[in-house]
């Protein structure tokens, strides 16, 4: 027995001994490059190929999660950087774990889509729209919604997907612009609230999971999401469609943060010039994400980028300013079924 | 310094690294999530995390809920696992590869149960599509998401532990106790009902037991298909990721600590004989 557990410590070391080489060759970890978004999987081979560092993936679950980890490690940072949701970079600065960084390139981004000092900006933008499946649709003879109206209907019952707000940036800015989009200010969250409580009611899922994969398989068969990640199948040839909704759409602007104390200041500082080089930004814009430098979409994705007539724009201050109340709201009201008005006035998101 | 010198040394050393490591990967997080649920805003002493742990109707009805979900499904798991584990610990025909099947859901993380419900009883999966197909008809689909979907996710790691538990009991029961109640006349049901299930009694109440503690910790297959039921660990999952309260989840995943800590002694009070408490019990 003692030999054995002897030989188990001896196996342990040897495996900790062998991968540490392999973990300290400049594994660079920034929070969270999600592959199946934006297609980071296509960014992080991209510059992995430059042979200077290796790119860590899908590290932790959206931008909301990356927040609370860095929250965490706030004493002992363990990573050099962030790609998340800008309202989310908004919230970050505001507690101090994030440090500014121009990157090179950082002029030619608009200026709403950056913060002065640099303590975060946009590497692209994209729509939230609906996608849908067209084959599911087709063999339950529905046609495809028009607007976010539709999804309320009951022949779309139980058949719509998006991501919870409570961990994707994402659906946080959607959850924050439906309410805009449907008439709704900034002293009333009525609107957005009754809206997605009602998509709750009607039987469609805040899931847990990036559901982009799930619509090409038919599980989803209608999405809220980033039109790129359904653009992106669809060229691929998967039954796929995106839907612009007639209410009109708010744009998710996602970007990077440099954070305070990273281990790796000078390779982050690189990696986040490339971002915005021309190079990594037409693999976003092949990715269907409209790129933050202008310019930097090839005509053959210019001519597939669907049209957009009617976006709402958003205020990114006040967006970090009531996000995390409004979450609470949303799990009070929307998960738990809470009463809505009640719950709004006492968060102060309506009167 | 002979043989036995050395051998005593080794084992000093292995007890040392056991205690080490428990140390790390058990007191040290476990005492700093009782820091972080003791500490206000501004670094001072506090209780009100667990006031609101322990009195919000949000945490509590959720902790309620969690707990009569995982009762109920773990005394199912141990009424299926019986049969399965008579046959493992009485080494009838298939006996070992039944023990293997049992054993390589260990293998398995909650998580992946979740997925195998998915991929089994998500809106696109293989039951739903197959009774498309055949019927035309879609009652199947989405029962992932339902808490009987749930429920079917956690007995397919309940139903196998807990068949492993009860099957060692089988194992060591004295085969003279059914070969005396044969000769003194007992049929088939009567020395089931009346030697067997009393005999086995402890080891069920230790397999319900061990089920249950499992299934209250687990979280994979919560996260994934959990939308009738706030399962707990998916509530504390929220609270530290998507709120970022860590005061508030800290002092909740306490809480199940001590929680689970009670139960033990509890029953560790009132059925010292209990299996789950003896080493030997193998």
């Amino acid at each position: 027995m003692t030999r054995f557990l002897g030989s188990c410590t001896l196996a342990i070391l040897a495996v900790a001994y062998a991968a540490t080489p392999a973990l300290a060759q400049k594994l660079l970890t920034i929070y969270d490059l999600p592959s199946k978004y934006m297609d980071w999987g296509g960014l992080a081979d991209g510059y992995d190929k430059k042979g200077l560092v290796k790119l860590t993936r899908d590290l932790k679950n959206g931008s909301s999660t990356a927040l609370a980890a860095m929250k965490a490690e706030a004493g002992n940072p363990q990573t050099n950087g962030a790609y998340w949701a800008l309202d989310i970079a908004v919230e970050a600065q505001r507690a101090g774990l994030t440090v500014p960084y121009k990157p090179k390139g950082f002029d030619a981004i608009p200026a709403a889509l950056k913060e002065p000092a640099g303590y975060w900006w946009a590497v692209g933008s994209a729509y939230i729209v609906i996608g849908v499946n067209k084959d599911v649709l087709a063999k339950r003879n529905l046609k495809a919604p028009m607007g976010w109206a539709d999804l309320l209907k009951p022949e779309y019952k139980g058949l719509v997907c998006s991501m919870d707000p409570t961990w994707s940036g994402t659906a946080s800015v959607f959850m924050y612009g439906i309410n805009f989009i449907l008439g709704g200010s900034k002293d009333d969250f009525t609107p957005g609230m009754t809206w997605l409580r009602d998509y709750q009611k009607n039987g469609q899922q805040f899931r847990t999971e990036i559901v982009a994969p799930r619509l090409a398989t038919g599980e989803c068969p209608i999405t809220i999401d980033a039109e790129g990640n359904i653009l992106i199948d669809k060229l691929k040839g998967a039954p796929v469609d995106v839907v612009i909704p007639s209410e009109g759409v708010v744009s998710v602007n996602v970007g990077m943060s440099m954070a305070k104390g990273a281990p790796m200041p000078e390779e982050t500082k690189a990696f986040f010039d490339w971002l915005l080089s021309s190079e990594a930004q037409e693999i976003i814009a092949r990715a269907y994400f409209r790129p933050a430098i202008a310019g930097a979409v090839p005509p053959d994705v210019a001519n597939v980028m669907p049209k957009v007539e009617k976006v709402v724009a958003l205020d990114l201050q006040h967006q970090a300013d009531v996000v995390t109340k409004l979450k609470r709201a949303f799990t009070d009201i929307v998960s738990r079924g809470g009463d809505l008005s009640s719950t709004l006035k006492s968060a102060e998101l309506a009167k | 310094m002979g043989a036995m010198g050395s051998r005593a040394i080794t084992r000093h050393f292995a007890v040392a690294m056991l205690v080490l490591v428990t140390m790390a990967m058990l007191i040290a997080p476990l005492g700093q999530l009782l820091l972080v649920s003791l500490r206000d805003e501004s670094a001072g002493w506090t209780l009100a995390n667990y006031r609101i742990v322990l009195a919000g109707s949000y945490y509590v009805s959720s902790l309620a809920a969690t707990l009569a979900f995982c009762a109920i499904t773990s005394l199912i798991a141990v009424g299926i696992a019986l049969p399965a584990a008579w046959r493992i610990g009485t080494g009838g025909v298939g006996s070992t590869a039944l023990r293997i099947f049992c054993q390589m859901n260990y293998a398995f993380g909650s998580i992946v149960y979740g997925m195998l419900i998915l991929v089994l009883f998500g809106n696109a999966g293989l039951i739903p599509v197959a009774e498309g197909i055949l019927f035309s008809s879609e009652y199947s689909r989405g029962f992932a998401y339902t808490i009987s979907g749930l429920a079917l996710g956690y007995l397919g790691f309940q139903i196998p532990r807990s068949a492993l538990v009860i099957a060692q009991a089988i194992e060591n029961m004295d085969p003279n106790l059914i070969r005396a109640a044969r000769t003194l006349g007992a049929d088939r049901l009567q020395i089931a009902v009346m030697v067997i299930l009393p005999t086995l009694r402890p080891a069920l109440s230790a397999a319900f037991v061990l089920t249950f503690l499992m299934s209250v910790g687990s979280f994979g297959i919560a996260l994934l298909v959990a939308k009738e039921i706030a399962i707990y660990p998916v509530i504390i999952f929220k609270e530290f990721t998507g709120f970022a309260n860590f005061g508030i989840a800290s002092a909740m995943a306490i809480a199940l600590c001590l929680l689970v800590i009670l139960v033990l002694m509890v029953l560790r009070r009132n059925y010292p004989d209990l299996e789950l408490f003896s080493s030997q019990a193998r």
